[in-house]
């Protein structure tokens, strides 16, 4: 069966953004497929943002997280912002455990606070977006739009920053 | 490791990748039988799935045994339940124990073979190896 079929499988577009629904099973073929779906999908459609979500992602082991982690890479290099949604609290204990790199990903508690973080920038005079694929760089610059935007709306404008029409 | 009464015990073979989903699914039902919750399921479940990855990927296939076991308390102490997992291929071994055991998340991507993780996830972790002949692990988790 082609995979061409599979493209679009768990993946819907919100506000430019392509959510993407990690698979239940770890097993190699699946991840694998996974990946090549996303980057297939994010290739033809460049949205803005990607979350992936693992919200149905019972179990992970260094493996099926090197691969999970190896989405979200290819993903940013692709240029595309990445954000990991829905990480179980099982799960996550466990990989503390694991020999894992777990600062390899951005995440984020819910699907809301992910669409939050892939806001659309805000454009600074002196700022150099080359940078911009980087998904550790991701949380910080939307932190930093968050602190912006907390200005703006408080009235003020921070230093090289254009004030956020309300 | 001390011996310990067994009151259950499940074979699994490994041969094919799809296999490490039945050694996860068993390992997380004898687990709940052990009296684990969800959390020390996943937990075990995820010790099991490194072992199992490991033997279909690297020991040429080879076999997961999982135990309910029972250790009897000092007198007056209460007894305790735990899983143990047995995980034993005849593949071509591994030269370097203790750099197998070391951690390998320094170098960048984790290549190596995830034991020194499924030590810190189990209680007690036993390993033997000979090149050529194959490796053997065996794990326990108890029910506090």
């Amino acid at each position: 069966m082609s995979d061409q079929v599979f493209v679009g499988l768990g993946m819907h577009v919100l506000d430019g953004v392509l959510v993407a629904q990690a698979p239940d099973s770890i097993e190699d073929a699946a991840l694998r497929q996974f990946q090549s779906g996303l980057l297939s999908r994010v290739h033809a459609t460049s949205p803005r943002g990607v979350i992936i979500d693992v919200s149905r992602v019972r179990l992970l082991d260094s493996a099926s997280y090197e691969l999970l982690a190896d989405a979200g890479r290819m993903t940013a290099m692709l240029g595309a912002r990445v954000v990991f949604v829905g990480f179980q609290p099982g799960v996550v204990a466990t990989l503390m455990d694991l020999d894992v790199d777990t600062q390899a990903l951005v995440t984020a508690l819910s699907l809301e606070d992910g669409m939050e973080l892939l806001r659309p920038r805000v454009a600074r005079a002196d700022a150099d977006d080359t940078d911009a694929a980087d998904p550790a760089n991701a949380a910080e610059d939307a932190a930093d739009d968050d602190a912006a935007a907390t200005g703006a709306a408080a009235g003020r404008a921070g230093p090289g920053q254009k004030a956020k029409t309300p | 490791m001390t011996p310990a009464h067994v009151s259950e015990e499940v074979h699994v073979e490994l041969n094919l990748s799809t296999d490490n989903a039945l050694a996860i699914t068993s390992a997380r039902r004898l687990a709940g039988r052990a009296g684990f919750d969800e959390a020390g399921q996943s937990l075990i479940a995820t010790a099991v799935s490194e072992l199992a990855t490991n033997i279909i990927r690297y020991g040429g296939g080879g076999e997961v045994v999982l135990r309910l076991i029972h250790e009897q308390g000092e007198v007056g102490q209460p007894g305790r339940d735990g899983v143990e997992v047995v995980a034993e291929d005849h593949g071509p071994g591994i030269r370097n124990i203790e750099r197998a055991m070391q951690d390998h998340f320094s170098t960048g991507k984790s290549l190596g073979l995830g034991l020194p993780g499924v030590k810190r996830l189990m209680d007690e972790f036993f390993i033997n190896s000979k090149p050529g002949v194959g490796t053997l692990c065996i794990a326990r988790k108890w029910r506090r």
